[in-house]
């Protein structure tokens, strides 16, 4: 039943073009690159932290993203591609209290989304070469945990009216997110 | 009279986007004065997925005293990450069923994509396709990210019996090539690849194509070119008359985003109102994202409308120039010096790619056959060459993980030195090797002497202790010669496995056990007197042989 639904969606993949220029074995160079410069971006972007926000930093009592037990070896794109969705996401909205640079957002923004598609190829071309489905089952559990980990800080977000704290706060803790992402890069 | 009430069966839950429903179904003659009641109970999960807590049972709203098998339970699920459980009974006047089994459910993992919508509009000849995720506009989202989605559409023309064709679609598309006045069908799904989920198809749309417009004929043939992160964008010349263009830009990201992105084109700087058809857009350009780029033509007051958006991925369009380089011989190689392509504007491309680079080399005769070596340094050597002959060497860049080549750069001819000693060589040799001899010598001599002279302080030493100190030790007590230690080095108390071996293999063949006592010494096998695994290794040993 799942292999036929997926019939049109293998066609689909024999048309893309892309496929053809990117080597997804080594893709691991581009992650690292991305990383680090969407580090640079996130500091560039607001600076160092304010002064008038500490008091405010213990109010987000977020599940650690560190101790979100990490997606094993095969699902490491898998899971860096949501990671980068949901921070797409958490990055595309209600940022005008938090007066941050624009551009650096802009530029974050883009790198991020770039890097998105960059992995639906090589995560389409991988799911084409599928025929059961090795380690759906804790794909999804990862999936399903990274995304509880999004949900609090979207409550904490919308809980605080997207004040500039709050904004400054999360700013500190999307860079923990990049740690995240590093291990996840090793193991692609 | 007494009827007992069967539980219902085969409890199910569909979800679609954020709708639930539940369904089952029930073994007994049609009674339409049955109903049925459905509670359900939150669970929270951890880390590890265990349970850690429960609510109690609660009333299902949308479910309580329904007539049919199934039924809306949307309104009573709140969080869509956490688990629950399930149960529903059957219930008549007072009488009530036992509940059916529990079934638990993570709504998240149990949902499937919803078909997205389609607005489909024809103007001049183009064809708009614009999508919207499965759950536009709604304020209860299954799936929280705008971006999450990619869509596949099936599409075909309606009146031929052609194959239908198969293609992913942006959320924003407009489509071109396609004949006048011909009628096209589409349908689009959805999916999440990185949880390999497939939605569910649209229904079918269909849009009949337009003639092109009267108007002043729109830009074709958008193309970019780029060298060493330097874009040029080009397009072709249509035109009779006397016609300026003006070149606009859109940031990529903006192009999946739900919000209308048209006033956030922008005119890139240099290319307004230019006569002729290309114009350097680098200065719009960051190499990391993609970016949108559009011209329009003008002719006094007549306007075309906008091109077709050529997608422009930086590195992956960009060409990568060639390496400088540097060469330098000796008798048998080469010494490599490379530059990065870009370096000389500034713009190196080690900072955009993983450069490695590959280098041509032969010998300037007419027979000779090229050979490859590549190199991830910028300092290199080729060796293995022929003393006193012309070599050309051609060097080149390259991304792995783009798969491009860059630009090879010029050959560069050079002669490598003569393998022969020169006398004069030979006389610098013979100087060195005399004067390093010198000092080797002259180091031995003196280490000698003072090696010796520590050996006699040390055991026979010129001067005795004075005489109350040799006192001190008492006469049958040696005045203890301080480079020597006089206490007794601990020694682990060690055993050959033999011994063990012979008390243990006794019974067996003694024939087998010599030969294997070859083997143990030889290996080496000892071992302290408590561990008896070398034993049983041996023991195993043995019975092997014995087979």
């Amino acid at each position: 039943m799942i292999n036929r639904s997926l019939l049109p969606f293998s066609l689909m993949l024999l048309l893309s073009s892309e496929t053809s220029c990117l080597d997804c074995n080594r893709i691991h160079v581009l992650q690292s690159k991305m990383n680090s410069k969407s580090l640079e971006h996130l500091e560039k972007m607001g600076g160092p932290f304010p002064f008038q926000c500490l008091n405010e930093r213990s109010a987000f009592k977020a599940t650690d993203i560190l101790k979100v037990r990490l997606a094993q070896q095969e699902n490491a794109k898998a899971a860096i591609q949501q990671i980068l969705q949901e921070l797409f996401q958490i990055f595309s909205k209600n940022l005008t209290h938090a007066a941050w640079d624009g551009t650096s957002i802009k530029e974050f923004q883009n790198g991020i989304h770039q890097q998105i598609e960059k992995l639906e190829v090589c995560l389409s071309a991988e799911v084409e070469k599928e025929t059961t489905y090795p380690g759906n089952e804790s794909l999804l559990h990862t999936s399903l945990k990274l995304r509880r980990y999004f949900q609090t800080v979207r409550h904490f977000l919308k809980e605080k009216q997207y004040s500039r704290c709050a904004w400054e706060i999360i700013r500190l803790e999307v860079s923990r997110c990049f740690l995240v992402l590093n291990i996840l890069t090793k193991r692609i | 009279g007494q009827m007992n009430l069967t539980s219902p069966q085969n409890v199910q839950v569909d979800i679609i986007n954020t709708n639930f429903t539940l369904r089952w179904t029930w073994n007994s003659e049609n009674d339409f004065s049955v109903t049925f009641s459905a509670q359900y109970q939150r669970l929270f999960e951890d880390y590890e997925e265990a349970v850690i807590e429960e609510t109690d049972w609660k009333e299902m709203s949308g479910c309580q005293n329904v007539t049919v098998m199934e039924c809306d339970f949307s309104s009573a699920m709140t969080d869509y990450l956490y688990s629950y459980n399930v149960r529903v009974r059957a219930e008549q006047g007072e009488e009530k069923s036992p509940w059916s089994t529990t079934l638990f459910f993570t709504p998240y993992l149990k949902a499937k994509i919803g078909p997205p919508g389609v607005h489909l509009k024809s103007i001049n000849g183009v064809v708009e396709i614009n999508i919207s995720s499965p759950e536009e506009n709604l304020s209860r989202r299954m799936w929280t990210s705008d971006i999450i989605f990619t869509y596949n559409a099936v599409f075909w023309e309606n009146s031929s019996n052609a194959e239908p064709k198969s293609r992913t679609l942006e959320r924003r598309n407009k489509i071109y090539d396609l004949a006048p006045r011909t009628t096209y069908c589409l349908k689009v799904q959805a999916h999440i690849t990185s949880e390999r989920k497939v939605g569910s198809f649209s229904p079918v749309y269909c849009i009949k194509t337009t003639d092109k417009a009267r108007i002043l004929a729109y830009p074709i043939n958008l193309e970019i070119h780029a060298l060493n992160m330097k874009f040029l964008l080009t397009w072709d010349n249509l035109y009779d008359q006397n016609v300026s263009f003006t070149v606009q830009q859109l940031i990529g990201y903006l192009m999946s985003l739900p919000e209308d992105y048209s006033n956030n084109w922008t005119t890139v700087s240099g290319c307004e109102n230019i006569t002729i058809t290309q114009c350097d857009v680098s200065s719009d350009i960051y190499h990391l994202g993609t970016y949108f780029f559009r011209v329009k033509a003008m002719s006094g007051y007549n306007k075309s409308h906008w091109s077709n958006e050529i997608k422009v991925d930086p590195c992956v369009v960009n060409e990568i120039g060639p390496p400088n380089l540097t060469v330098s011989s000796s008798e048998d190689s080469l010494r490599i010096q490379l530059i990065p392509p870009g370096e000389s504007e500034n713009k190196s491309m080690s900072e955009f790619y993983d450069l490695s680079y590959r280098v041509l080399y032969w010998k300037n005769s007419s027979d000779a056959e090229e050979k490859i070596k590549e190199e991830q340094q910028l300092l290199f050597i080729i060796s293995d060459l022929t003393p006193l002959t012309w070599y050309c060497l051609k060097v080149q860049a390259f991304s792995p993980v783009y798969k491009k080549n860059g630009h090879f750069s010029d050959a560069i001819c050079i002669k490598t030195l003569n393998g022969k000693d020169s006398p004069l060589s030979i006389f610098m040799a013979f100087v060195i090797a005399m004067f390093a001899s010198l000092i080797l010598a002259s180091f031995c001599i003196f280490s000698i002497y003072h090696i010796s002279r520590r050996i006699r302080y040390t055991f026979f030493p010129s001067c005795k202790p004075p005489s109350n100190i040799e006192d001190r030790f008492g006469s049958g007590q040696p005045f203890s010669i301080p480079y020597l230690s006089t206490s007794e080095e601990p020694t682990e108390n060690c055993c050959i496995i033999e011994s063990i071996v012979i008390e243990e293999t006794n019974q067996t063949d003694i024939k087998e056990y010599k030969h294997s006592k070859q083997n143990s010494r030889d290996s080496g096998n000892y071992s302290n007197d408590d561990d008896t695994s070398g034993a049983k290794v041996l023991e195993e040993m043995l019975e092997q042989e014995a087979a």
